[in-house]
């Protein structure tokens, strides 16, 4: 048997030397008797009462002490489980930089744990079956923040197996994983985190070249000041996509669909207007904008200054599909700006989002890895969610002494 | 609850006694106390030669005719005297708690004293005030009077804090009356009313029943508390026991001394007291104290 907090055993049994003492020590009351004389005994305190030393209601004492005894003992909430128990939780990188299989190593730690949990950008519980099978395609970016989330929630449905809890993290660690949130909930975690640093499968760069433009189209110049590393995962199409646009895009390339020609998209239409920018990725250009159509739905990748989305992104296959819908006149040097390069350079980044799989920093990782010792249970459930059934009985004992104990005090006042 | 068979007992060790009043007084109706009138029975006691305004009638008339000489035949008048008794019933009578050793004296004295005096031939009543009402025998020469008064005194239970002085205005000139308290409530108010009884020629009886635990209490530590006075709350223990006693002591000395220097005949009775004793020594003017 241990105890969560045995703190209060040693409170309860201060206490119950402190009844003792009282008990022994009280002041007793002298017996009342009915005398027609008492006005000739000396006017004094009635208080003064003979003090005692004697042990006498044993009976009471005996109720008193145990009922604070067993007080004590609820409070210090016991439990029959084994002491020292370590449940242990795996979080498993299933993201776009983890390897689709399992090596066989890392297969025995999983087989191990008492819970798996693969993630990427969300989480999910993972059985054998499903840690051995390829995950998921497309494969999104993971999220260390999602996976420490979704082992602060597991630990409840934990707690009756251990006092204890192991967190291990199997994922590449790399830095498009760690992002605003992660530092903070890795501060919610109270105890070390064990790492399993995965190598990170980044796809070889493909040879890239630049797209061929009609000289005509004012952003053949604007394409010949992006490096053609840019073009390595994507393609641009001016036309009307093509059956090898489509598979080139379920292949895994991105195959961005910015037409000159709205008209022949077939996209719906608006009523024409102007508007005076556009926002993508971080890349902005402030120019006046005809526009005339409504990109197909998707994900919006860039929006006009008044919110509406510019262009959109679609997935298919390994791939994606993104829809520009801003026209780009060949008046003046527009097509040259800087502004309109990094803009043009935004959209074709990887379907995603860029992919950064550099490994964190070995400060940040001893971050998340932690020096404490495992996380209590106690703490991570908190602890009024634990109610043991021990402290029920225990309390119904010490609510039925209590009310002996009121039984009890009159009779032996009186007698 | 007094039960009446107790006092058969009683009332046969008092046999024979008679409760003869201490002065001579005027009563009309024949009996055995000796009157202040000098009346016309047979009982001669002198002659006394006739005076102008003596009443003819009393004249001997067979002595003037053989003497020539006008004498008046004196004879000794014998009267009655209605005794009543009025019993203290208040809360403190009912100690010791549980045998209420004085409420039962109380009783068998009160039962023993009508008994002689209603062999004597006077009509005996009694009297019980309580806190809003009061029992009250007339009294009387009836055959039945003491199982009146021993029912009567059999339903009563001692409680609450009656006065007895409410009482005293009721008694006729010419009447004995004995009380039976422990004075521990309005003792002043019901003297004061006594002496007046004794003014006008009643003898009064003032019988102080105590309990043997009030004059000599246990030394160990008890609260005492007042029975007709609650927030009278005293602790009583070894070391204020002395005190107590002293006080108990000369409080009883000063009540004796003032019902005797009024008039009345004050007798202390202890509640474990033999009832017959303390009669006779009631009937035969012995007035006694207790030492303590």
């Amino acid at each position: 048997m241990s105890f969560l907090a045995p703190g209060w055993l040693f409170a309860a049994g201060a206490l119950a030397l402190v009844v003792v003492g009282l008990h022994l020590l009280t002041r007793r009351r002298p017996r009342a008797i009915l005398f027609p004389t008492a006005r000739f005994i000396p006017d004094r305190p009635a208080s003064a009462a003979a003090p005692s030393l004697r042990p006498s209601d044993l009976l009471l004492l005996a109720i008193r002490v145990l009922a604070v005894l067993l007080l004590g003992l609820a409070l210090a909430r016991p439990r029959w489980s084994p002491a020292h128990r370590t449940s242990r939780i795996v979080l498993l990188d299933q993201s776009r930089l983890a390897p689709s299989i399992v090596e066989s190593a890392l297969d025995s730690l999983l087989r191990t744990a008492d819970r798996v949990i693969g993630f990427d950008s969300t989480a999910r519980p993972l059985t054998r079956e499903d840690w051995q099978s390829p995950g998921p395609v497309p494969r999104p970016p993971g999220s260390l923040s999602v996976a420490i989330l979704s082992a602060l929630r597991a630990v409840p449905d934990l707690r009756t197996r251990g006092d204890s809890v192991e967190l291990m993290i199997a994922s590449a660690f790399a830095v498009e994983e760690w992002d605003a949130a992660s530092s903070g909930l890795r501060a919610l975690w109270p105890g070390r985190i064990t790492l399993v640093p995965m190598k990170p499968v980044v796809s070889p760069p493909r040879p890239s070249t630049h797209p061929a433009l009609a000289p005509e189209d004012p952003l053949s110049a604007t394409l010949t000041l992006i490096d053609s590393a840019d073009f390595s995962t994507a393609s641009l199409v001016r036309g009307t996509l093509s059956a090898a646009d489509s598979a080139a895009a379920r292949a895994g390339a991105t195959v961005v669909h910015w037409p000159q020609d709205f008209a022949a998209t077939g996209w719906s239409a608006q009523t024409p207007d102007s508007v005076y920018g556009v926002e993508g990725s971080g890349a902005a250009v402030v120019a006046q904008f005809h526009r005339s159509v409504v990109p197909p739905s998707g994900r919006p990748v860039a929006n006009w200054v008044d919110g509406l989305p510019a262009a959109t992104e679609a997935r298919v296959g390994n791939g994606c599909i993104r829809s520009v819908a801003v026209p780009i006149t060949a008046q003046g040097d527009f097509a040259i700006r800087p502004s309109l390069i990094a803009f043009t350079r935004s959209l074709l980044a990887p379907c995603g989002g860029a992919t950064n799989a550099t490994r964190l920093s070995d400060a940040a990782l001893t971050r998340v890895r932690g020096s404490a010792a495992l996380a209590p249970s106690s703490r991570l459930t908190g602890k009024n969610a634990q109610v043991f059934p021990a402290n029920r009985w225990l309390l119904t004992a010490v609510l039925f002494l209590l009310l002996l104990e009121l039984v009890l005090r009159p009779r032996t006042a009186r007698s | 609850m007094i039960v009446p068979g107790d006092y058969g007992s009683l009332l046969d060790a008092l046999a024979g006694v008679s409760w003869p009043a201490r002065k001579p007084f005027g009563s009309g109706v024949a009996g055995t106390h000796p009157s202040r009138l000098r009346g016309m029975t047979a009982e001669f006691t002198e002659y006394r030669p006739y005076r102008q305004g003596d009443d003819p009638r009393r004249l001997d008339w067979k002595l003037l005719a053989r003497t020539d000489r006008a004498y008046l035949r004196i004879t000794d008048d014998h009267a009655t005297r209605s005794t009543l008794v009025l019993l203290d019933a208040s809360a403190s009578m009912a100690f010791p708690a549980p045998s209420s050793g004085k409420w039962r004296q109380a009783c068998r004295i009160a039962l023993g004293l009508a008994s002689v005096a209603r062999a004597d031939g006077d009509p005996v009543g009694l009297m019980i005030p309580r806190d809003n009402s009061e029992i009250w025998l007339r009294p009387s020469s009836r055959r039945g009077v003491l199982a009146e008064m021993t029912h009567a005194i059999a339903a009563v239970n001692p409680e609450g804090s009656p006065s007895l002085a409410r009482g005293i205005p009721g008694i006729r000139k010419g009447w004995r009356l004995a009380i039976i308290s422990d004075f521990l409530g309005e003792e002043n108010e019901l003297l004061r009313e006594s002496r007046q009884l004794i003014v006008n020629g009643i003898e009064v009886f003032a019988l102080h029943v105590m309990a043997r635990e009030e004059i000599e209490p246990a030394a160990t530590t008890r609260l005492a508390t007042d029975p007709e006075h609650p927030e009278i709350r005293r602790v009583l223990h070894e070391g204020s026991a002395a005190d107590y006693v002293t006080a108990f002591a000369g409080w009883r000395a000063s009540l004796a001394d003032r019902w005797r220097r009024s008039g009345a005949e004050y007798t202390e009775v202890i509640a474990d007291e033999d009832t017959a004793s303390v009669i006779r020594r009631v009937t035969h003017g012995i007035s006694s104290t207790v030492a303590g």
